[in-house]
């Protein structure tokens, strides 16, 4: 019953504003379950867009095949996304049941836009095809605006979709073990004795990918 | 339709204490079980590693629908509520209480001494210990004394603890592994730890809770589980004292009224609940509530505040491996001169885990550049070059007659019922003591720094209560508490109540073995009355 609600309204957003998210890039599920449910707005991420503001935003040390990777993580993180999903209850607090935010796309989809916008007014091209420089210049400009703050919020709580993108980004245990230069992998279950040990090194080419 | 509910032995709650009482009393006698909750049953052990990838991803509630909408007790613990109860998400801690705790007042001169020892309660720990699997490495004797060894080995220390230990040790202050009940092999039927990690969503069954207890029960047909059953009123009968029903209604059917009729009934509703439908039974020759003659019904609520520290370390730790896992010392629980080195009353446990406090990836640097491309990630890596740690004590507090659970007759649930609300006091000896207390335990923070080497990230001083317990309590004399050294009513003879709104204090550790110990107590008495 719960599950079959929650399923219920996870196809009602996508219907109606979700396949912003499927518009990218289609990976399974839920995108292609709105796909075929029928139309939607146009508020479309624009994936080789995104694609341009991830080169600015994300380490440019992961490649391009690290960054094609974080992408497809990121639009298959917001596939799944469930708005204003039930969240735990907090610990010492007997406050109301606490949902999680709406969708983060819709609003990151114009941000996109706008930017994409003012790149062309500003320089006379979109953002993609402007140098990684002056894309990451747009992008600094678009946060200052937006108070970003220090800390990486949970990715649906970030006001900026650059925020949103980082937040996923180095949520990722992948990013945890390319930062320490070690086979971290936190949150994967593992045998018991395997935690005693300090993690092995990354090899090259994984710090690479 | 208005329906009966018939039974031998009615458990009204359905957490880890219902599961305790309910699973001795099955082994030990023939009895008939009902077990009464009031929130769902979720039951979807098999579908643990998608819920548990969705907290991961999207930090959404592992249980969904754990809850009653417009039902909450002000200033509980949390507004979880369904069959297994908190220990469906807790992290699955289980240290004893120590010997002190249970007779503070003759070696303190404070607070309130139980009606039983530790050593009364020492083989229903080892009980405890047993059914629920707990993994542990049992701590210097003076410390940490057991009748018996742990059921099992402690989970293999992770590389960061290890280095943990090794510098909190230089302070001379000695650290063991905090007791889990995590299997560190195959128990009960439940599958060894894998170390997920996310233990408050644990995808294997290697931490214990309460649904496996109560599916056993289902399976072997001895118990009937009615969940979604909210219980409103405790009926004596009319020619004595004893309990002859209970009154409740099915959540689906409000309007169709459930009787319950057993022989004996058990309150394991947690300390919150149970003080509340006790209140809510008053009426007719018990106008202050059942069981409160004394009137201490709802009163010493108890708990711990804490002290909690990030501290930055001189050494390369490995954060995400195993946060759950933590180191224990009892050191400052026992009566010592070191302990309560100005002869005042402080007694507290220290505890340290693995943090990644001030070593996240981040957005701006300390300067407040914004870091895109390689820049987060150098910055990242300069910062963990160093590890960070987390230390907390919690210390006893004693509770004063006012820390108390009463109804607010203006705040009532869909069904028109009065919910119930809680106010923590402090005795005024904790009163007197508190800035003692919290500054002594920051120097001894201090003290395991300056030896270790390392620096206070930020410090913070509770003002909640963690733990918390009360609001039946156990005593001998009737006139000063509600239930006897067996969790029977000095009321109501056929009315027991099991685990944490029994106890007197709550000493300096995370109570929910004692609460599961002292279940198993009450229900060996019961079991014997059968």
């Amino acid at each position: 019953m719960k599950e079959a609600e929650s399923r219920n309204s996870r196809r009602r957003f996508l219907k109606t504003s979700g396949a912003v998210v499927a518009a990218v890039a289609a990976p399974a599920g839920a995108a292609a379950e709105a796909a075929q449910e029928g139309p939607s707005l146009s508020l479309s991420l624009d994936l080789p867009l995104l694609h341009a503001f991830a080169e600015a935003v994300l380490p440019e040390e992961i490649g391009a095949e690290g960054v094609r990777d974080a992408l497809r993580d990121f639009v298959t993180w917001m596939n799944g996304f469930e708005p204003v999903a039930e969240l735990p209850h907090p610990y010492l607090s007997s406050v109301e049941v606490q949902y999680g935010p709406p969708h983060p796309a819709p609003r990151w989809a114009s941000q996109l836009q706008a930017l994409d916008l003012l790149a062309a007014k500003r320089h006379g091209s979109g953002l993609a095809d402007l140098p990684v420089g002056k894309r990451r210049e747009l992008i600094a400009a678009d946060l200052e605006r937006h108070d970003a703050g220090e800390h990486l919020p949970r990715p649906a709580y970030a006001g900026h979709v650059a925020v949103g993108l980082l937040a996923r980004f180095y949520s990722r245990p992948r990013a945890a073990d390319l930062a320490y230069g070690a086979r971290i992998n936190a949150a994967a279950c593992r045998d018991l004795a395997s935690g005693a040990a300090m993690p092995a090194p990354l090899a090259t080419t994984e710090a690479q990918n | 339709m208005p329906k009966t509910i018939e039974a031998d032995v009615a458990i009204i709650g359905g957490g880890i204490s219902s599961a305790m009482v309910a699973e001795r009393v099955a082994e030990d006698t023939e009895a008939s079980i009902a077990v009464i909750e009031a929130g769902s049953r979720i039951f979807d052990f098999e579908n643990r590693f998608n819920t548990r990838r969705r907290f991961l991803d999207y930090g959404e509630n592992p249980y969904q629908g754990d809850h009653i909408p417009g039902h909450s007790c002000k200033n509980a613990q949390s507004r979880a509520m369904s069959v297994g109860g908190l220990a469906m998400h807790w992290g699955g801690t289980t240290p004893r209480y120590s010997p002190e705790d249970f007779r503070l007042r003759s070696l303190f001169g404070v607070g309130t001494d139980w009606p039983i020892s530790y050593d009364d309660l020492d083989p229903f720990y080892q009980e405890a210990e047993e059914r629920i699997g707990v993994a542990g490495e049992p701590g210097p004797p003076e410390y940490d004394p057991r009748s018996g060894g742990y059921p099992m080995d402690p989970l293999p220390t992770s590389y960061n603890l290890t280095l943990a230990k090794e510098w909190a040790e230089k302070s001379g202050i000695p650290y063991w592994r905090n007791p889990v009940s995590k299997n560190s092999r195959p128990w009960r039927g439940r599958r060894e730890c894998i170390r997920c990690d996310t233990c408050s969503i644990c995808p294997t069954g290697a931490k214990y809770s309460p649904d496996f207890t109560f599916r056993s029960l289902l399976e072997a047909g001895r118990i009937t589980l009615h969940d979604r059953t909210m219980v409103r009123r405790l009926v004596p009968k009319a020619d004595s004292d004893a309990i002859g029903t209970a009154d409740a209604f099915h959540r689906d059917d409000p309007d169709d009224p459930v009787t319950i009729r057993a022989r004996h009934f058990v309150l394991a509703a947690g300390y919150a609940w149970s003080s509340h439908l006790l209140l809510m039974s008053a009426g007719g020759r018990f106008p202050d509530g059942i069981a409160n003659r004394s009137g201490t019904v709802g009163r010493f609520i108890t708990g711990h505040r804490w002290v909690n520290a990030f501290v930055s370390v001189p050494m390369r730790l490995y954060p995400g491996v195993y946060r759950q896992d933590s180191l224990l010392s009892k050191r400052f629980q026992h009566k010592d001169d070191e302990a309560q080195p100005d002869g005042k009353y402080i007694r507290h446990d220290l505890r340290i885990w693995e943090s990644d406090v001030g070593k996240r990836a981040r957005l701006r640097d300390d300067h407040g550049n914004l870091l895109l491309g390689d820049a987060a990630l150098q910055d990242w890596r300069r910062r963990i070059e160093t590890g960070s740690l987390r230390m907390r004590g919690y210390y006893d507090v004693i509770p004063a007659r006012e820390s108390a659970l009463t109804l607010e007759p203006n705040r009532k649930n869909p069904w028109g019922d009065p919910l119930p609300r809680i106010d923590f006091v402090d005795d005024p000896v904790s009163v007197e003591l508190r800035g003692y207390t919290e500054a002594k335990i920051e120097e001894r923070f201090r003290r395991i720094l300056t030896a270790g080497g390392g620096a206070m990230l930020n410090i913070t001083f509770a003002s909640d209560y963690d733990h918390p317990g009360g609001g039946c309590r156990m005593g001998d004399d009737p006139d000063d508490s509600v239930v006897d050294a067996w969790g029977r009513a000095h009321d109501h003879e056929n009315l027991w109540i099991a685990g944490a709104p029994t106890i007197v204090g709550s000493g300096c550790n995370n109570g929910t073995l004692t609460f599961a110990a002292l279940s198993l107590r009450t229900a060996s008495r019961l079991a014997s009355e059968i």
